[in-house]
């Protein structure tokens, strides 16, 4: 019902709205009383008292459904968006999200909290790789200061964490996203909250799907060889 | 970023004139409160910001109810009124049980009032039944009633622009999206005003919207698209009862800081409502949105805090500033009197 009424609420006006002004959708995430752990139990660096320099959270999203496709960042390390998360200290753009962000909302070891990372349709430092109306969100962390310095991670998403439709203020979506929220799904449900799954001895099925393509590919072309011998 | 700056509560007396319908004339404290409206980045990315006003224009008859004659009906005493509707007037309660409601005046007699008691576009609530809810307050011969013009937004914000030598300071548009827009939620959706460089409009409707009612407990929502900023003076009588707002759920309301104070979430007292939603996440609780400049900050209570969405804090004193609404999502089941926040006077009137 609640979602109903929200939905009325922020997207009551699109059609006579959104042609004109920013067309923007905000989502906030946060760690809620959860800690997050490396595969050896330990939280997760939070780095200095300075925002963006712990270890890599992303907010994103799958390409496929149920974890499979292609991650893509909208924020974190490798996303394209690099707009100023609003309150960090020192000014720390969006492909920097990493645990212990936002000191100044109570970010600290394994935990983040992170309100009103904006997206704005069209705009080079908030609008890129958005997803399409519908699509479940996801957050990723990451066991490194960096994806490619990193040995595991894990992904939890929740069939409420959907990206709207982006529109003008007033009408604007808010996406929240808290890992205190009852219906958390994890990449590996064996070990929720925990960076559980190697960053690249298992690759993603889309990574299987690119390999298999990849292996027909080079049979098709045996064969053809072959078949011009 | 909008800036307030309240100030005068109960500084200057005014008596004001009584269009020859009063039999008592109150001097009535007043007050103003400036909301500054932010220039557009540009002229095709406009700023946003909220606004309302908590003042009343000066009553023009203060007396008592000497009888209530139907559901929605009350004689007063020493009354010989005008028209009250082609301008549109409030009859505001000021003792009893209803103090601090305020109805719409929908037709009258020299004497009698009949007030728009309806849900929609009105309070919601008769004046001598049960309806909606059994626990209502009500109205009964001796209460005190003043009959004030109601704001509007020609009376908010003038009907002539200052272009043309007159107070309406907006930016004006033949159509709503060249103009500078103020929208009020009606309860499912935004109503878009605009001023077209003669009237205040409404998308959707062929009509003039200069005394379109703006009640004293809407919010407003403002889209400036002119690059320079504006500075509101909102000023009127100062709110001297205890003030009744309504949030029924499980539903949507916009509403307004009812008092020229600054205020703080846990002192505004929305966790104080009756069957008011508490939740450990935001989704299973009520939630209270206020509008940073950009976008939406949610808010909720988890049954002993104030949090916010994205935040490890304790958001108790979050400001609600002066002239700051905010909007109310509850999922939670509440009417009549069990949706109704009853605020007492946070300031003395001497």
């Amino acid at each position: 019902m609640v979602k109903q009424l929200t939905l009325a609420v922020f997207c009551g006006l699109a059609l006579s709205l959104s042609a004109y002004g920013q067309t923007q959708e905000t989502v906030n995430i946060d760690s809620g009383s959860h800690t997050l752990f490396n595969s050896a139990n330990t939280a997760l660096f939070a780095g200095s008292a300075n925002d963006g320099d712990g270890d890599v959270i992303q907010l994103g999203y799958f390409t496929g459904p149920s974890f499979t496709g292609t991650f893509v960042p909208l924020t974190g390390n490798g996303s394209l968006n690099n707009a100023t998360i609003p309150e960090s200290v020192p000014s720390e753009p969006y492909n920097k999200t990493s645990i212990g962000d936002l000191t100044a909302e109570g970010g600290d070891t394994g935990t983040f909290f992170l309100p009103g990372l904006t997206f704005v349709v069209g705009n080079v430092n908030s609008g890129n790789s958005l997803p399409s109306t519908g699509t479940l969100l996801a957050l990723r962390f990451y066991d490194g200061t960096t994806v490619a310095g990193s040995s595991h991670f894990n992904t939890v998403t929740d069939a409420l964490w959907v990206w709207q439709a982006p529109n003008t203020p007033p009408n604007n979506p808010v996406v929240n996203m808290s890992l205190d929220q009852a219906g958390l799904v994890w990449q590996d449900a064996l070990n929720p909250f925990h960076t559980s799954m190697p960053v690249t001895a298992v690759p993603e099925p889309s990574t299987y799907v690119s390999a298999l393509l990849g292996l027909s590919g080079l049979g098709l072309a045996t064969l053809r060889r072959r078949f011009k011998k | 970023m909008r800036r307030i700056v309240p100030i005068i509560c109960t500084v200057a007396l005014f008596a004001f004139a009584s269009l020859g319908l009063a039999q008592t004339v109150a001097t009535t404290p007043v007050g103003f409160t400036t909301a500054t409206i932010p220039a557009a980045p540009s002229g095709t990315t406009p700023a946003n910001t909220t606004i309302c006003s908590a003042f009343y224009a000066p009553a023009e008859f203060t007396g008592a109810v000497s009888s209530v004659d139907s559901s929605n009906q009350i004689s007063l005493s020493g009354a010989a009124f005008g028209n009250l509707t082609t301008v549109a007037h409030l009859a505001r309660f000021k003792s009893g049980g209803s103090v601090g409601r305020f109805f719409v005046v929908t037709a009258n007699s020299a004497t009698q009032v009949t007030l728009n008691t309806a849900a929609t576009g009105g309070s919601g609530y008769t004046l001598t039944t049960g309806s909606p809810g059994a626990g209502q307050t009500q109205v009964v011969a001796g209460d005190s009633v003043e009959i004030l013009p109601a704001n509007t937004f020609g009376s908010l914000f003038g009907t002539v622009p200052v272009a043309n030598s007159g107070t309406m300071p907006f930016l004006t548009g033949a159509t709503f999206d060249v103009a500078d827009n103020i929208q009020l939620f009606n309860g499912a959706t935004w109503d878009v005003y605009f001023h077209n460089g003669t009237n205040w409009r409404k998308t959707g409707s062929g009509l003039n919207q200069n005394n379109t009612v703006v009640l004293p407990d809407r919010g407003m929502f403002v889209i400036r698209r002119a690059t320079s900023a504006l500075s509101l003076n909102f000023l009127g009588t100062v709110p001297s009862t205890t003030e009744k707002t309504d949030f029924p759920g499980p539903g949507n309301t916009f509403k307004a800081n009812r008092f020229p104070l600054d205020t703080n979430l846990l002192t505004l007292g929305l966790q104080t409502l009756p069957n008011w939603q508490s939740g450990a996440t935001f989704d299973v609780a009520d939630n209270v949105y206020l509008w940073n400049g950009t976008t939406w900050v949610v808010y909720f209570w988890n049954g002993t805090n104030w949090k916010k969405t994205g935040s490890g804090l304790n958001q108790n004193t979050t400001a609600v500033p002066t002239g700051t609404p905010f909007f109310v999502v509850r999922q939670s089941s509440a009417s009549g009197a069990t949706s109704t926040l009853t605020q007492t006077l946070p300031y003395t009137l001497n």
